[in-house]
């Protein structure tokens, strides 16, 4: 009788390593790239995350993932990755849009309870002007959100929001343009 | 209010809130790699490797252990032929085969000429009752195989006493 075991993930690695040191060399060099863009890219983005969901656990939650999901796609090598930071800021926006349904639906299901205090370094570093304007964002739909954000924080033009998102150029005009209406009506009332 | 307050009050507005999260605020940074792989089932190969193990043990155990020459299986039935159901009563005097029978497999190979059947006086242990009460007593030299005493031996003792 002949057991035929497969061979374990690690030894087929390693003997691939020794057979060939090529794609070794390549990993090697490779490897701390994804590393480096976490280092550079986490708080960044985790601040991004936190302008959209306003609450840094689900902040930090949602770059986790997103970094997790990068690397169990492409490894740790992103050479197939045209923009690796483009490909970040779309990945952070549409897990923050799917955590807001989340909760948006939780909330239906639910019973209400209060929203959590802010803390007191946001009381203290924000004032009662800043303090309105995001009171009034989060009254903003998620997508005119999403579009005042990348726009009004990260600098991003409209064609560059529409690659992000994944929508047209129009629509980011109209999305900005409506939410600015409204923002103006609901700061100008003040 | 015009556009331009508008813009710059939200942008004032985001990078305040945006400057209140600092790297002091995060969680500590977790290795990437590490984190990624922890989640992952790298070690699969483990249970199946941990039952080959054990089944490859356990058959060694028992090639090792098994016994060389097995044992004749025991005879389904006693050697010795079980003679056909009697009539008579075991303790009844007049089978003789009764008292001094020898426990089977005792002696397996002895001849049928052993038995008590064939010479009932080279058992010592029975003794045959008296024939007829008006003779002697009977030597008590066993209790084991005395039969039962009969209901008129006291009558006699009671009527020879005088009163």
């Amino acid at each position: 009788m002949i057991f035929v075991l497969p061979m374990p993930t690690s030894l087929l690695r390693w003997w691939r390593g020794s057979a060939a040191a090529g794609p070794v060399v390549t990993a090697a060099t490779a490897a701390p790239a994804i590393d480096e863009l976490y280092r550079e890219r986490r708080l960044p983005l985790v601040r991004l995350a936190v302008l959209m969901v306003d609450d840094l656990p689900t902040a930090e939650d949602i770059v986790q993932d997103v970094f997790t999901r990068l690397y169990r796609r492409h490894g740790t090598g992103l050479d197939t990755v045209a923009d690796p930071n483009a490909y970040l800021v779309s990945a952070v926006m549409n897990a923050a849009r799917s955590a807001l349904r989340r909760r948006r639906i939780a909330r239906a299901y639910l019973p209400p309870r209060p929203d959590p205090a802010p803390a007191a370094e946001d009381e203290v570093l924000l004032g009662t002007g800043d303090r309105e304007v995001i009171r009034a964002l989060s009254r903003l739909t998620t997508r005119q959100r999403q579009v005042i954000v990348l726009r009004y924080w990260s600098g991003l033009s409209e064609r560059e929001i529409a690659g992000t998102l994944r929508i047209t150029a129009g629509t980011v005009k109209s999305t900005a343009h409506r939410a600015l209406t409204l923002l103006r009506a609901q700061l100008g009332e003040k | 209010m015009t556009e331009t307050d508008l813009e710059r009050r939200l942008r004032g507005a985001l990078s305040a809130r945006a400057a209140a999260v600092t790297g002091r605020d995060l969680r500590d940074e977790p290795a990437l790699l590490r984190a990624a792989r922890r989640s992952m089932p790298a070690r699969w190969w483990l249970p199946p490797v941990a039952g080959l193990a054990v089944a490859a043990v356990s058959i060694t155990a028992f090639a090792l252990l098994r016994p060389a020459d097995p044992a004749p299986a025991p005879p389904a039935s006693p050697a010795w032929p079980v003679p056909p159901a009697s009539p008579v009563l075991p303790t009844s005097p007049a089978s003789p085969t009764s008292p001094a029978r020898p426990m089977p497999g005792t002696t397996p190979t002895s001849s049928p000429d052993t038995t008590p059947t064939s010479s009932p006086d080279t058992t010592p242990a029975v003794t045959p009752p008296a024939p007829s009460r008006s003779s002697r007593a009977p030597s008590r030299s066993s209790s084991t195989a005395e039969p039962t005493p009969s209901a008129s031996r006291p009558a006699r003792i009671l009527a020879s006493t005088p009163r």
